[in-house]
């Protein structure tokens, strides 16, 4: 460093110290300005930022119009390049493309000549391929360049003079709208219909005084995509023409055709901006996860006659569902925020619908008084020439004398001058003119030349001096322009209110019949019947000393519901089970459910149609609580954990749940040979996650299970105990009690061979035989066959009957599950439960005040 | 700070001056004594001083603090006339500059690096004879540290506040008055 400051003295440098933070300002300023005034964005006037209007000032002035042959676009690059603007030539060609690009503009200024690139995101061919010229419309952005009609500096190497503006006969910024990124800031510019802005602009030259933004929107409906599609109309479109700031939603337009095997979605218009090949792809990868089925095929049809993409779908599903979640859930719907910034005067300014509209008109009356003086002046000097002509002509003779006896051109225009008191201009022209011109013809025409220049200036003059004809003459060339170019609106307005995009995504299901499995250790799976048949019917494959909870027909359109030992259910739609073969395990339920599978086990499970709120799920516990909770207490929209069936006491757990009808008896086992039976509506309806009532006197005994029946209902039930003795009975031999009365003994046992029940059954539809499946705690599984229906009387002590040896328990019985049909009729009365059993209420509530603490809820419950 | 680092323009730097970047930096180790930022004198060019200057100010600001960064000021014109030619920095050199050469001077505008030759390139903006420079100091750690986030930090609302307030839009640059 020392060093350093050695060299510094022997050299005295230059140098200025500056801060930082001034520096950092001054540069940054000097980039901003230079970015949001000259880059990126557009002119509010002409609608143009300076790479577009470079190359259309180029295009005009190398005469590449409309009505010439197209150009190389390198060619065009290269001038622009070259002449105005110092940057790289792949902008200034995407720029080119762009304006060519009918997907992009609503009013092409370019035509192309070869590829230019595809909504589906292609590049256009690079420019030594492709041709341009400008299109008939973009000629009148550049109308009377020639006549100055704007101003004009000096291009960037101050050789060539450029405008700084357009004349822009038609709204160019609203018909082709603008995107740009600046620093700080950014525009986006709907394009719009040019018809509309056009009667609105002749509206508001009509009306100078009283006019608000939003009263123009009688005439501009809305923005006008190339692309077509529907706006959903709303506050959004209000706030873009108010405040030139607003968001709408924007989606495909499409119909649905139904066939005899297949139904089609028809998608003919997508969103602006929207890349269709995203679009397609989208949809396929619904298809291909199976999001919802029904989807068979999604197919890009587009050709050169249009935008096509048809989604095939099966007939079993309904189209509408489909349509609705596509629109929904991909691309075919989009949001769209127009944030309309453009340069006025130099400084960037959002711009409402009637700040443009009035900044448009004033850049047109400048335009054509600019024109109109031109041609003024233009006309003036043509008269005074003309006028000189007509009166050399009438003077000929004079003339052709003072002529001849000149010395010289200039002495001849001076005697001219002297004795006609011609003008500078008008001499000239007399002493240049040629001989044929005095014919007879040539002085008529003159005459009318006269007339017409007379006429003329008159016009143009009035069109200088006065506001009304100047006006007039607008009115005139908008309307030419609106008759040449006008088109129908592409894009549709609706009101979204009238849109229903609601959908049920049952809708969107295969509905077929499959079979479902689940396990104690929460292994889950849906076969198709095929499988099912093709394994002979038997029992799904499960890991061993695993437990069957379900299996049983379902539909893809139900869902099922698991009940856990601690208290805890989920719920997962039939058709978003996975599928696998019957004889395979299935897969574990925590693929999607985040739960504990190694503590948490399935006790129970049923597949219900429809959630419904008239009747109930009854829950027993090993404690002895019980609680009943209407079944649509347990519907979820979305299940990725557990949620709470019952709030459980500490060390308790569920042992058990039925379905009821609202006025069915309940039948509770006790473990040790009691039952107790009385009416469901001793207990009142409550919510999922309250916990129960008691619901028996315990004597040493827990609950093992719970069994419901219907007032009339008559039915076998097979009770099976721990050390292998069944019995069967039926419902009609227990008494009905009160709740917390004393229990009837079903099944005594010896004290010398204590038997526990541990499962119990209903036996519906037995036919000669019926196979029990259980798990033992020494052999694993075991299969009974029982055979002998007799009753047994209830005072009969329990004995061994099934082949379990000495020393071994059975712990686990398969069960089948249970489907909840539709069909189940509702005998719920509400006022059975309040006011019958008003005194059980009261004991309800007390008997919850002193019941133990409840282990700690669960953060994640809600 | 890794997408920084994977720039291969921010690498070179660092390699370069081989002192390290960031917690790392010691500037002990730095292999020069004055680093100068030379970039085209056009908007461009502008932006690329803020982006380079921001780069040393948040990971080898010991070099700032030292006065070891200097910003190279090209100089805007070159009056001439025969073999006689003189630079001029800013708007009033320009002016002595005619006088000197006296009638019958023709100008030249320079807007980028580019558009001079190495010698010219030399004898202007290298040659510590010749050149002008501008030493950046850190004045008010406050200001600098707000400067910097507002224009280079991720909020664009303060930003533009800073734009509509600092930038001057009516004042255009025409250049006209020099053809």
């Amino acid at each position: 460093m020392a060093k350093k400051v050695i060299e510094d003295r022997i050299i005295k440098e230059n140098i200025a110290i500056e801060p930082l933070d001034d520096v950092m300002g001054d540069r940054y300023g000097i980039y901003a300005k230079y970015v949001i005034q000259d880059r990126a964005i557009p002119d509010a006037r002409d609608g143009l930022k300076p790479v577009q209007r470079r190359i259309i000032y180029s295009m005009w002035a190398n005469k590449n119009t409309s009505q010439y042959k197209t150009r190389k676009c390198a060619k065009i690059v290269g001038d622009v390049i070259g002449k105005y603007h110092p940057h790289g030539d792949t902008s200034v060609y995407e720029a080119l493309a762009r304006m060519s690009q009918d997907w992009k503009v609503r009013m092409p200024l370019i035509t192309f000549q070869g590829n230019n690139g595809s909504i589906d995101g292609d590049q256009p061919a690079a420019y030594r391929y492709t041709e341009a010229k400008l299109s008939e419309l973009a000629d009148e952005l550049v109308k009377d360049l020639n006549k100055n009609a704007v101003d004009k500096t000096l291009t960037y190497d101050d050789t060539e003079y450029e405008p700084i503006v357009l004349p822009s006969r038609f709204p160019n910024l609203y018909v082709n709208g603008a995107e740009g990124i600046a620093v700080a800031l950014a525009t986006e510019i709907p394009p719009h219909n040019l018809s509309e802005l056009i009667d609105a602009i002749i509206y508001r030259i009509n009306t100078p005084e009283g006019v608000e933004p939003l009263d123009l929107m009688k005439y501009v409906k809305g923005p006008d995509f190339p692309t077509g599609g529907i706006i959903l109309s709303g506050d959004g479109l209000k706030n873009i023409y108010a405040t030139g700031h607003g968001r709408i939603e924007i989606t495909a337009k499409a119909k649905i055709e139904e066939g005899d095997k297949l139904n089609k979605i028809v998608i003919t218009e997508i969103p602006y901006k929207a890349v269709k090949i995203n679009i397609v792809h989208e949809i396929d990868e619904i298809r291909h996860k199976r999001v919802i089925e029904g989807i068979l095929e999604v197919r890009d049809e587009s050709d050169r006659h249009g935008l096509k993409i048809v989604v095939d779908c099966k007939k079993t599903v309904n189209p509408e569902a489909i349509f609705n979640f596509l629109m929904e859930k991909t691309g075919l719907t989009t949001g769209y925020t127009a944030n309309i910034v453009a340069i006025i005067n130099g400084h960037p300014r959002t711009l409402n619908l009637l700040d443009y509209v009035d900044c448009y008109i004033d850049h047109q009356v400048q335009v054509i008084t600019r024109v109109s003086q031109y041609d003024l002046e233009k006309n003036k000097a043509r008269l005074e020439i003309v006028t000189g002509i007509i009166i050399a002509i009438s003077k000929l003779d004079d003339v052709i004398n003072i002529i001849r006896k000149s010395n010289d051109k200039a002495d001849a225009k001076e005697k001219l001058k002297a004795a006609f008191k011609f003008t500078d201009n008008q001499v000239e022209a007399i002493v240049m003119m040629p001989l044929y011109k005095l014919s007879h013809t040539d002085v008529n025409i003159l005459n009318e030349e006269k007339k017409n220049l007379d006429k003329e200036i008159i016009r143009l003059t009035k069109i200088v001096n006065d506001r009304k004809t100047l006006n007039k003459e607008l009115i005139k060339d908008l309307e030419n322009i609106k008759n040449k170019y006008g088109d129908e609106r592409r894009t549709a307005i609706r009101n979204p209110n009238r849109i229903n995009r609601e959908f049920d995504k049952r809708d969107l299901i295969n509905k077929e019949d499959v079979m479902v499995a689940l396990t104690r250790d929460g292994y889950i799976k849906r076969s198709s019947i095929k499988s099912f048949k093709s394994s002979d019917e038997s029992l799904p494959g499960i890991k061993l000393g695993d437990v069957l909870v379900y299996a049983n027909q379902a539909n893809t359109e139900d869902t099922l519901i698991a009940f856990t030992n601690k208290g805890n259910y989920i719920t997962m739609s039939v058709h978003e089970i996975p599928e696998t073969k019957w004889k395979d395990e299935g897969k574990q339920i925590n693929y999607k459910i985040n739960y504990n599978a190694q503590e948490e086990k399935i006790i129970r499970a049923f597949t219900v149609k429809h959630f419904r709120n008239d009747i109930f799920f009854i829950l027993a516990t090993k404690l002895g609580q019980i609680k009943r909770t209407f079944i649509s207490e347990y519907e979820l929209s979305k299940c990725f954990r557990t949620f709470t069936a019952m709030r459980l006491m500490s060390n308790d757990e569920l042992v058990d749940v039925s379905i009821s009808t609202g006025n069915d008896n309940i039948l509770l086992f006790l473990s040790n040979g009691e039952a107790s039976y009385y009416n469901e509506n001793a207990l009142t309806p409550i919510g999922a996650k309250a916990g129960g009532v008691k619901a028996v006197k315990l004597n040493k005994s827990y609950v093992v299970g719970l069994l419901t029946f219907a007032q009339d209902e008559k039915e076998k039930i097979l009770i099976i105990t721990d050390h292998g003795c069944y019995r069967i009975f039926d419902n009609l031999h227990i008494s009905l009690t009160k709740r917390l009365q004393k229990p009837s003994l079903i099944m005594p046992t010896f004290k010398g061979d204590p038997h526990k029940i541990m499962g119990v059954k209903k036996l519906i539809n037995i036919g000669e035989e019926i196979s029990i499946m259980a798990i033992t705690q020494l052999k694993g599984l075991l299969e009974f066959k029982i055979n002998d229906f007799h009753l047994t009387p209830l005072d009969k002590y329990a004995k061994a009957n099934l082949p379990v040896i000495k020393k071994d328990q059975i712990l686990y019985l398969y069960s089948h599950g249970e489907i909840v049909p539709d069909s189940l009729k509702s005998n719920y009365n509400p006022n059975n439960s309040n006011n019958n059993n008003n005194d059980i209420n009261k004991q309800n509530i007390e008997e919850n005040k002193k019941e133990e603490k409840f282990k700690q809820i669960s953060i994640f419950d809600e | 700070m890794d997408r920084m680092l994977k720039n291969e323009e921010f690498a070179t730097i660092i390699n370069t001056i081989g002192a390290g970047v960031g917690s790392e930096f010691d500037i002990n180790d730095s292999r020069y004594g004055k680093i100068i930022i030379m970039t085209d004198a056009d908007t461009d060019g502008a932006h690329i001083q803020t982006l380079l200057l921001t780069f040393f100010y948040h990971y080898m600001r010991p070099l700032i603090s030292a006065g070891m960064i200097y910003v190279a000021v090209p100089p805007l014109y070159r009056v001439f006339k025969d073999d006689k030619e003189i630079y001029a920095w800013r708007d009033n050199d320009l002016e002595d500059a005619k006088a000197k050469i006296g009638r019958g001077y023709e100008i030249s505008r320079f807007k980028g690096l580019g558009e001079m030759d190495a010698s010219q390139l030399w004898e202007t903006t290298m040659n510590p004879k010749n050149r002008l420079l501008v030493r950046i100091r850190i004045d008010d750690p406050l200001l600098v540290e707000s400067r910097v986030a507002i224009l280079m930090g991720k909020d664009a609302s303060l930003r533009r506040k800073w734009v509509e307030e600092n930038v001057d839009f009516n004042e255009k640059d025409n250049f006209e008055d020099i053809k």
